[in-house]
């Protein structure tokens, strides 16, 4: 009994001075306003998808109505669309192109500083700002874009304007703004893959495109799953960009760009139809969430930690 | 093992950040309960005479804000109101209806005092959220029945101060018409004398148009042309769209004639480049239809003397759209006395003379003070008042909002898409008014 007892006042008195136990305590500010103010949420958005709640007075509990209401509807499925052709076309061009632009800017080339700079700038601007500039760029009297294209004796369309070309543009300008983060986080890899790797494979006759994509893709592999993974979760939420270049455009320009977060917002804040908004916030949920494991699980066939 | 719950950890994370706004109406929802409950205390609890008060006041338009601040001055100059102090906020339009709407469904630093429009005042009216004023605030002969009208409650009580009335007129470049020799349109113009003239005061390469449409459903848009034709747009009691009907396809197709027949007014796919009335306030326009508030607007953009102002065109009636700005007490508000005592004074003559100075407001008597202040003859916005039918734009009384946007998309539609007939823009018309039918089942 009394070697019980010991025992028990041990393992407690281990505990306390486990790195565990501090480790807990000094993350648990973060942690427990994350859990307040994220992960509560979360079960709150489960449970508002399920009422009727408009802003004002209390929400009844209606099932799943709101879904099969959302499934019924048009727009939800235009979101949907819009939200995959963006992301489907923003994370691989982005990031092949962020890889290029890294790879060269870890190369001894003049003025690289400047380089790096200039192409992390977007990344640092106002998406409020950005969205507003680039809506004059492309503006087809007075826009840049259509004065370089008539240089070259095209006629430019109208971006702003044409359900054809408005969607496409947004999506340029997000690559443009996005580049800058994903190339930094991959020149950070790309600086931590030793130079004699590259020695060696030179010694044995490898060529430049050899090098890059047998040596610094495998090596660089966590930054580069790093990126897209982050790229496929913000591209699934994009809301700022979209709605900066809609501005209050109706009919065929705003349904040819509407994105589900866009939705969200227009069915919680211009609707004032909480639950209703959330329902389409779970779905979003589920769809980022089924995206981000297949990518968890794809990661052990492709990248490499050592 | 561990990354799998580094990914779990990611992706909860991220979707927390998505929810963020599901998760404050979750929050907003146990405190509307509290706000509702604030609401039915009585008033003998609220605000003790004497002691000092903090009141505070949403507006949108920064055009007033030194008639604000001036009402306020001499209000709390008052002897009577020396223990009040009112705070005025200015929010920009695009976030003053979502703070606005936050803050009075949940109760939590909703404004004592506020100002709403008549899209809003639908809502918020059986809402609960707004205070039913005094008997005495408010001299009711002194006002526009049409704006009085729309302030009332079922109960009779009213719920707001009408500070401004805006029926919509044709606002002229004179500069322009001078140029062309024409004659300034006058308050006779038929359709046909407007769609004369903006072809005459349009330039072939393309600097100047007759008329600039806006693709919009603010004031001055489409309603002009659909109420002129004989249409109200909307049942709105009943929430039955009526914008399909033969009549309005009149007025629809008579601004499609002018767009891509005439050419005297820019395309839509220009407009969604660039805003329809910047055309007229950059000098690039002759005419364009506009609540009175642009008046002050334009004037300063072109000069007030190249400004004139005339009434809408006649179509199949005399007709246009009118809305109503009223200023509205918090049926929250813990200082109810005071509430009612500053639009008491802001609804006096003295009040709204101050403020007439920036816009055209319901007080009967304060028309010249407003036509002093402008500098421009606006007689035509008498004639409209005394001789036009008014109506108010409302498009349903339950799916207010969803229909508006149905209406914002048709326009959008029918402006955008070249080569359309009246066949063509019937059919557009009506595929978009069976879905407002359509969101009523």
């Amino acid at each position: 009994m009394k070697g019980e007892m010991e025992m028990v006042s041990k393992r407690k008195k281990a505990f306390y001075n486990t790195d565990n136990f501090w480790g807990y305590l000094f993350i648990s500010p973060l942690l427990i306003l994350m859990l307040i103010f994220s992960v509560g949420p979360i079960f709150f958005a489960f449970y508002m998808s399920l009422t009727d709640w408009k802003l004002s007075g209390a929400g009844e509990f209606i099932g799943l109505a709101n879904f099969k209401e959302l499934f019924a509807d048009p727009a939800t499925w235009t979101e949907l669309k819009n939200s995959l052709i963006y992301t489907v076309f923003k994370v691989p061009v982005g990031v092949s192109i962020s890889l290029v632009l890294a790879y060269f800017l870890n190369q001894r080339i003049p003025f690289r500083g400047m380089f790096r700079v200039v192409y992390f700038l977007p990344s640092i601007t106002m998406t409020v700002a950005i969205g507003l500039v680039w809506r004059y760029l492309f503006n087809s009297q007075y826009g840049i874009v259509n004065a370089i294209l008539a240089f070259f004796g095209i006629q430019g369309p109208y971006w702003m304007a044409d359900p054809k070309y408005f969607f496409a543009a947004i999506i340029l300008v997000a690559i443009w703004q996005g580049i800058g983060y994903d190339m930094i986080i991959l020149l950070a890899g790309l600086q931590n893959v030793p130079g004699m790797y590259y020695e060696a494979a030179r010694m044995e006759g490898a060529t430049s495109f050899q090098c890059f994509r047998k040596i610094t893709v495998p090596l660089i592999t966590p930054s580069l799953f790093f990126v897209i993974i982050m790229e496929f979760m913000n591209s699934l939420k994009v809301f700022d960009l979209i709605y900066i270049f809609i501005n209050a455009s109706y009919g065929p320009i705003e349904d040819a760009a509407r994105t589900m977060v866009y939705g969200i917002y227009q069915k919680a804040f211009v609707h004032s139809r909480m639950g209703y908004a959330s329902a389409e916030a779970v779905i979003l949920f589920v769809i980022i969430l089924a995206v981000t494991l297949v990518q968890f699980w794809g990661e052990r066939k492709w990248v490499h930690y050592d | 093992m561990k990354k799998k719950w580094l990914g779990l950890m990611v992706t909860v994370g991220l979707a927390g950040i998505l929810s963020a706004c599901s998760g404050s109406e979750t929050d907003t929802g146990t405190s509307a309960a509290e706000a509702a409950g604030q609401q039915t205390e009585t008033a003998s609890s609220r605000g003790v005479e004497g002691e000092e008060v903090t009141l505070s006041f949403y507006y949108w338009d920064a055009l007033f804000k030194e008639q604000i601040e001036q009402l306020i001055a001499d209000f709390e100059a008052q002897e009577e109101n020396a223990h009040i102090t009112i705070e005025p906020t200015q929010l920009p339009w695009a976030e003053y209806w979502t703070k606005l709407e936050t803050t009075l469904a949940t109760g939590d630093d909703a404004p004592d005092i506020f100002w709403v429009n008549l899209a809003h005042l639908i809502e918020y009216l059986p809402a609960g959220y707004m205070l039913p004023l005094n008997e005495d605030v408010m001299e009711l002969d002194k006002y526009s029945q049409t704006a009085t009208d729309l302030l009332k409650g079922d109960d009779g009580s009213y719920y707001g101060v009408p500070f401004l009335l805006d029926p919509n007129v044709l606002i002229y470049n004179k500069a322009m018409f001078d140029e062309a020799g024409l004659e300034y349109p006058s308050e006779d113009w038929t359709w046909d004398d407007f769609r004369t003239a903006a072809a005459a005061l349009t330039k072939d390469d393309g600097s100047q148009y007759g008329y600039c449409f806006r693709l919009d459903t603010g004031q001055g848009s489409m309603h002009e042309w659909l109420f002129s034709a004989g249409n109200d747009e909307f049942d709105y009691v009943n929430s039955v769209p009526l914008f399909a009907e033969d009549s309005a396809v009149d007025g629809w197709s008579f601004v499609y004639d002018m767009m891509y027949t005439d050419g005297s007014t820019p395309t839509g796919a220009q407009m969604t480049e660039i805003q329809g009335e910047t055309y007229f306030q950059s000098g690039q326009a002759a005419m364009v239809f506009g609540a009175p508030p642009k008046i002050v607007t334009f004037a300063e953009a072109l000069g007030a003397e190249n400004i004139g102002v005339s009434t809408i065109p006649k179509g199949a009636r005399k007709a246009c759209s009118f809305s109503v700005c009223s200023m509205a007490g918090y049926a929250g508000t813990d200082h109810e006395a005071e509430v009612q005592s500053f639009l008491k004074y802001a609804a006096s003559k003295e009040g709204m003379t101050t403020l007439s100075a920036a816009g055209l407001t319901a007080h009967l008597e304060c028309f010249d003070t407003y036509e002093a202040g402008l500098g421009i003859d606006v007689t035509a916005i008498q004639t409209t008042l005394e001789n036009y039918t008014l109506v108010p734009i409302l498009y349903s009384a339950e799916y207010n909002t969803e229909f508006q946007d149905q209406f914002n998309s048709c326009i959008g539609e029918v402006y955008l898409t070249t080569g359309l007939d009246r066949a063509g823009i019937q059919e557009i018309v009506q595929r978009y008014a069976d879905q407002c039918t359509a969101l009523t089942q």
